[in-house]
């Protein structure tokens, strides 16, 4: 994630293309992912983002006033979503489908960490829950606030804290049997 | 239960999002329990684990930027229609308005529009999964929130490839200038840019049916039909089309980066190209305009076409920016 995103906001309101073409590449796959979670449909949720994008480029004189441009994009994502189920599922609720998955690969720019590792750590994400991964996701990956991912998904801070607590419980579990696998031991 | 309690806690030290009673409460916790204590840097290094989604990103990436980055070219001569087009999309963010956003709520029916630039092909996805190749300078607008409920409906201005997706009940229809195209799942061509002075429609699979006025025709595979724009010409011309060597029809070509031409005047070269490379061509003489020229036009610049073209007939050419001036 990057740190500049005010200064593409500032570019993107002066109507700098090349400044919302990297908003884009930033966030995109991240918005995508969100929005799957919720419609569990491809083209819908290709749709969301692209109306979230052509909203931001319609509205860009306006861009000033928005404060935190991530939570922006993630927050109209979210609302964007709701209201493709509600048109075309009749469905109110958020639900996490517990068929939704998800694979992960492997980052090569971190070197610090073994390709072995990343392997188990990325497979285990993957086993976690619908519901906890793409919490854990959200804190983790995408640097989301406790708050704004409980406002996001319309769930209570405790659950977000307990979700994350409980994917890094199972991922260290994991880790901690690989690195020392003892004789008999599950 | 102090056990789940640390994991809380270091997933909030992880994430930075955490208060400082809350760090001397995790602390604390870590002091009595040796093993959590060993796991706080397993649970660091998880943290700076990246992980990445693979299930084809990239390809809903493309696929999503070729529908937003339609809507910044700046179109002057369609200010109403780009209007329209705000409004839909500050509908969809209505609901966060909170952000203290002005938003303006759509008169219906809201269109969608999307179009490709001079010089720039474009490939969209509609609601219903059809796809469309957009050949440059081309238009194509529908009703967003009705379209694949009770019909498929779209407006054509320019050249594109449908290849309709199947829908059971819900005909697909094109309103290009007079002609309606009606389809029910089929691959194929329509040509119908403002200055064409016909609407030409190449069907590669299927059956379509093409109306004007009163008229109907169907089309089987491999035929085209040419309806002329002017009111004076009624007649439809029909015909079967050939094959070339490479196995497409040469009304496709464009899809694949391709211009073909066979026996065209300079004239009508000069307006293919001119959608082709986003230039406008002024000739010197009419005369000039009546050469003929057959070939394909490939990767090739405007430069490299143009010469290739002096090799079969004599001219001189100069590029000035946007603009193509062809003398003797």
């Amino acid at each position: 994630m990057r740190d500049d995103i005010p200064e593409l906001q500032n570019r993107i309101y002066s109507g700098d293309t090349q400044a919302f073409k990297e908003l884009y590449d930033c966030y995109c796959a991240p918005l995508l992912q969100l929005a799957l979670a919720i419609v569990h449909n491809r083209e819908m949720a290709e749709e969301i983002v692209a109306d979230v994008f052509i909203a931001v480029w319609k509205k860009r004189e306006d861009l000033p006033r928005v404060n935190n441009l991530k939570w922006y994009l993630y927050a109209a994502t979210r609302n964007i979503a709701l209201n493709y189920l509600r048109k075309y599922a009749q469905k109110q609720t958020l639900h996490l489908d517990e068929a939704y998955s998800l694979e992960y690969e492997i980052n090569p720019e971190a070197q610090l960490i073994s390709n072995e590792m990343m392997r188990h750590i990325n497979t285990a994400i993957s086993e976690l829950p619908p519901q906890c991964r793409l919490i854990f996701k959200l804190v983790k990956e995408d640097g989301l606030k406790y708050r704004e991912v409980a406002v996001l998904l319309n769930i209570s801070l405790k659950t977000v804290e307990n979700q994350v607590g409980i994917a890094l419980k199972k991922l260290t579990r994991m880790k901690a049997f690989l690195s020392t696998p003892l004789p008999g031991d599950q | 239960m102090s056990r789940d309690r640390i994991w809380i806690l270091l997933g909030k030290e992880l994430s930075g999002d955490i208060s400082s009673a809350e760090l001397s409460e995790l602390e604390a916790l870590l002091k009595d329990d040796p093993e959590a204590a060993a796991s706080r840097d397993l649970a660091a290094t998880i943290w700076q684990t990246p992980i990445q989604e693979v299930n084809d990103a990239d390809n809903s990436k493309e696929r999503i930027w070729n529908a937003v980055s339609p809507q910044l070219q700046v179109r002057r001569h369609r200010p109403l229609v780009r209007r329209l087009v705000a409004a839909a999309a500050a509908a969809a963010v209505l609901a966060a308005a909170w952000t203290g956003w002005q938003l303006i709520r759509p008169t219906a029916p809201v269109l969608q529009q999307l179009s490709s630039a001079p010089g720039g092909k474009s490939r969209v996805l509609l609601p219903d999964g059809s796809t469309v190749w957009l050949n440059s300078n081309t238009q194509l607008r529908y009703e967003k929130d009705n379209f694949g409920k009770q019909h498929r409906e779209i407006t054509l201005i320019g050249e594109a490839f449908f290849d309709i997706a199947k829908s059971e009940g819900i005909p697909f229809i094109i309103h290009a200038g007079k002609v309606n195209i009606r389809v029910l799942g089929t691959a194929f061509n329509v040509k119908a840019y403002a200055g064409d002075s016909a609407v030409s429609t190449t069907l590669v699979r299927g059956k379509i049916a093409v109306s004007f006025r009163e008229k109907t025709v169907v089309l089987r595979p491999e035929e085209k039909l040419t309806v002329p724009v002017s009111s004076s010409a009624r007649g439809f011309q029909q015909q079967h089309l050939e094959k070339d060597s490479s196995g497409q029809l040469a009304d496709i070509f464009w899809l694949n980066n391709k211009l073909a031409f066979d026996n065209n005047t300079f004239g009508e070269l000069a307006e293919k190209m001119g959608q082709w490379y986003g230039v406008a061509f002024h000739f010197e003489s009419a005369n000039l305009q009546q050469l003929r020229f057959s070939g394909i036009i490939d990767t090739e610049s405007i430069d490299e076409a143009l010469k290739m073209l002096q090799l079969s007939r004599p001219f001189n050419f100069r590029i000035d920016g946007k603009e193509v001036y062809i003398s003797n």
